[in-house]
């Protein structure tokens, strides 16, 4: 098997390369971390996002069609994953010296938004990324240069066969292309969790999954005995990724609910009906104003919960369910043009939808939420 | 050119009975033909469910599918039955007389169970030529409608389609008083013999596959729903164009165009009902078709609880006394929907107010449950599965015949023009 080399990730993402006075030596010095508000002030992050958005517009524009419509060519996801990663984005969960925006919840949270206005499958797909390098983010274990896909989440170990010395692991990948890495967790050594690399084989089928259609999803069984493994990890770590993972999917979630109510708004105060823009109905301004009021609190919440960890299980039970509402008021009002897919706005439910389900079942969240508070005696969010 | 005469005129008769207050409520058991009828519409689904399937999953246009689906269909006399015999068809007026659309509403939910699109595109079929129906104009119905069905019988596809939604009307043209203002921009030209149609009509299910369009154009812009005419506009006649048929986000199935009309020629034996009549038409088709579209979501719904059920069942989780609750919910919900949408099929003719309640209810409702059941299956039902498709079959429901705020509108339509609420007749 081959051993993974370790990457050259010392320098700067090409999104930040494109920004100006990105190229100053507080940047590519890897000080200390740097704080989102300090990011603000020196006037980095609105240019960073908005570049981030530019890149995201290139990308969707030119593959987004495509990546809607499965079956996706293996040409089509090996030239997207490029694009990604001349992009940098990639990088961004990695700490500043290796060229990321490190633990830098409120930044990679924004960039993650912007991105997922364009388009929420990017997103989906730059977030598999990020979850893929989180094992590496600080430790010394040598990061693949080839591309490196999420598994960990959801790397169910299995015991090994009756018989035999190796253990199988089957796990749902997200943002898979041709290949690529696959970063899992496996605990059928010695009833230990253990960090493993595991190279994904190219003919994997697919699958085709209500949303996120461009962000390529297979199944994939791995042999734990022929994977390499890295390290042991604890059950505290696989739950500070969870918690990190709870705060940029509701990132997507979020921003996408956002968009298409943007989308329904721009519509509503075009589109004539009963003789006045559809604007002007109280139908309609309740139809969109009610989810835009809960969206508005659950992104209230999730600024909170970026400092907050504690309220991240929280700001994910709030921000599926809220994402999805708003995402079928905005479908809603603009009636058949919402359903028909040439009008762009069908697959932001569709999307709103997968993401809810990714974050996770409501009733158990919020089971857990107040399991988890009770237990601590957190105070109530 | 007398017996036309006398037929319109008593077709004009007939439709001036129909009243709602006029129905009568009959509660019968449906006999064991028309039960009967219903269960060769679940087996003919069952039939064409890999046709559905490969519909679904195809990029390319639906259209091929959707042929050959139709053409079985006419074989099985899943098109003609109920169109009644006076019109060539196979269907029988006293069934309708007796049990109102329940038959109807039954086939309906029963293709549904297997795919809301393939009900749809059955669906679409009766929508068309129900306003050549309700005109009552049995001469005109036999001319128009006799020679389809004897095509569809031998495995052509020969289908009507209903024309009404254009790009800048869309439910408002479903709503009494958003109809008054709305930009209804297809228009009828009185010339010698006939009519000249121009405009342009969207999202119309099966439109692309239908040899008789009913469509509904203006006789005089500036007089609102009062110069609207309904016409059977045949797919071959000059100037009729499919300009576009929509990638749609679920019920592929059945394709959906846009259709343009430039300067078409109408025979005046083509215009279905009295000149200016067309609102009346439309309000009435509208009025028969709501709660079938509403039994058609509940259909899709139905499947998606069998799924959850054998999925929770398998998993053991029906134990768990929150899952038990959730689910006791969801099939509640469904049976007091379900309830609603016969009550208000079995009416004929139909009630405004109670037609408009059984599709906003029984739909809300099934999206509801489809939308639940993926919370509960969980990320493996959003993978290639059936709950997904339904997921997306059933919003189109919403939608479609009105938007369900539309069809919230309607329960107090009556109540604006001056008519008491009529909730206590069906209580």
């Amino acid at each position: 098997m081959e051993i993974p080399r370790r990457h050259q990730a010392t320098t700067t993402p090409a999104f930040l390369q494109e920004m100006p006075g990105a190229h100053s030596a507080d940047w590519e010095g890897g000080q200390s971390s740097r704080a989102t508000a300090r990011l603000e002030h020196e006037g980095w992050l609105v240019p960073m996002l908005r570049t981030a958005a530019e890149v995201a517009h290139r990308i969707a524009s030119r593959w987004g069609y495509v990546l809607d419509r499965p079956p996706v060519t293996m040409e089509v996801l090996t030239a997207v994953e490029e694009e990604i990663r001349a992009a940098g984005f990639h990088l961004l969960a990695l700490p500043e010296p290796q060229g990321g925006l490190g633990n830098e919840m409120g930044a990679t949270s924004a960039l993650l938004r912007e991105i997922a206005t364009v388009d929420a499958c990017l997103a989906e797909w730059v977030l598999a990324r990020m979850l893929a390098s989180l094992p590496f983010c600080g430790s010394s274990s040598p990061l693949p240069r080839e591309p490196l896909a999420d598994g960990w989440s959801w790397g169910l170990a299995l015991p090994p066969k009756e018989g035999t010395e190796s253990g199988e692991c089957r796990a749902v990948v997200r943002g898979w292309v041709p290949g690529c890495w696959v970063v899992y967790a496996s605990a059928w050594r010695d009833g230990k969790l253990e960090l493993a690399l595991a190279r994904s084989p190219a003919d994997v089928e697919v699958e085709r999954t209500l949303g996120l259609r461009g962000c390529a999803c297979v199944s994939v069984s791995v042999e734990a005995s022929s994977s390499q493994p890295l390290r042991n990890v604890e059950q505290d770590e696989l739950d500070r990724w969870q918690e990190c993972l709870w705060l940029w999917r509701s990132a997507i979630a979020l921003a996408n609910a956002r968009a298409a109510l943007h989308a329904a708004s721009a519509y509503a105060m075009t589109r004539y009906q009963g003789g006045d823009v559809l604007s002007r109905h109280p139908t309609i301004q309740s139809l969109l104003g009610e989810p835009y009021a809960r969206l508005l609190a659950s992104e209230a919440l999730f600024q909170e919960a970026i400092r907050r960890p504690e309220f991240r299980l929280w700001c994910a039970v709030t921000s599926g369910r809220s994402g999805e509402e708003a995402c079928w008021a905005a479908q809603q009002a603009l009636g058949g043009y919402g359903y028909m897919r040439d009008y762009g706005l069908e697959h932001r439910l569709r999307d709103a939808k997968l993401l809810s389900l990714l974050i996770g079942n409501s009733r158990q969240l919020i089971q857990g939420a107040l399991r988890r508070a009770w237990e601590n005696r957190l105070p109530w969010p | 050119m007398a017996v036309t005469q006398w037929s319109a005129a008593l077709g004009q008769w007939m439709l001036n009975r129909l009243e709602p207050e006029r129905a009568l409520h009959q509660r019968a058991a449906l006999p064991r033909r028309l039960k009967t009828m219903v269960e060769d519409a679940r087996a003919f689904a069952r039939e064409v469910a890999p046709l559905v399937e490969h519909a679904d999953r195809s990029h390319e246009e639906s259209t091929p599918f959707a042929k050959e689906i139709l053409a079985r269909a006419g074989k099985r006399g899943l098109l003609t039955q109920f169109i009644p015999r006076w019109a060539g068809g196979d269907g029988w007026l006293r069934d309708t007389q007796r049990f109102g659309h329940l038959p109807m509403l039954e086939v309906i939910e029963a293709l549904a169970e297997t795919s809301p699109g393939l009900a749809t595109l059955i669906g679409a079929h009766y929508l068309g030529a129900m306003p050549i129906l309700l005109s009552f104009d049995l001469a005109q119905a036999r001319r128009l409608l006799a020679p389809l069905c004897a095509r569809s019988r031998q495995g052509e596809v020969a289908i009507c389609a209903f024309a009404i939604t254009e790009p800048e009307a869309g439910s408002d043209v479903e709503d009494e008083v958003g109809a008054r203002t709305a930009r209804l921009r297809t228009t009828a030209r009185k010339v010698a013999g006939g009519y000249r149609l121009s405009g342009r009509k969207c999202f119309i299910s099966g439109g692309n596959l239908a040899q008789l369009i009913t469509v509904f154009a203006t006789l005089d812009p500036q007089r609102g729903t009062q110069a609207w005419t309904c016409f059977a506009v045949r797919r071959d006649s000059p100037g009729v164009e499919i300009s576009h048929v929509e990638d749609k986000m679920g019920q592929r199935v059945s394709p959906t165009a846009e259709i343009l009309f430039d300067d078409v020629f109408v025979p005046e034996t083509h215009r279905v009902g009295a000149e200016c009549n067309g609102w009346r038409l439309n309000r009435l088709t509208l009025d028969t078709s709501r709660p079938l579209v509403g039994a058609l979501a509940l259909g899709g719904a139905r499947r998606v609880l069998d799924h959850v059920l054998e999925h929770l069942h398998r998993r053991g989780d029906l134990g768990q006394r929150d899952v038990a609750h959730e689910v006791a919910e969801l099939i509640g919900r469904y049976a007091a929907a379900h309830a609603l949408t016969r009550r208000a099929a079995e009416r004929f003719p139909p009630l405004p107010d109670l037609s408009a309640m059984a599709k906003f209810v029984a739909t809300d409702t099934a999206m509801y449950i489809a939308s639940r059941a993926l919370d509960l299956v969980g990320v493996e039902a959003a993978s290639a599965s059936e709950v997904e498709r339904l997921y997306r079959d059933i919003r189109l429901t919403q939608i479609y015949e009105g938007t369900n705020e539309i069809n919230r509108f309607a329960v107090f339509e009556r109540t604006v023009q001056g008519r008491p609420l009529s909730w206590p007749q069906f209580v």
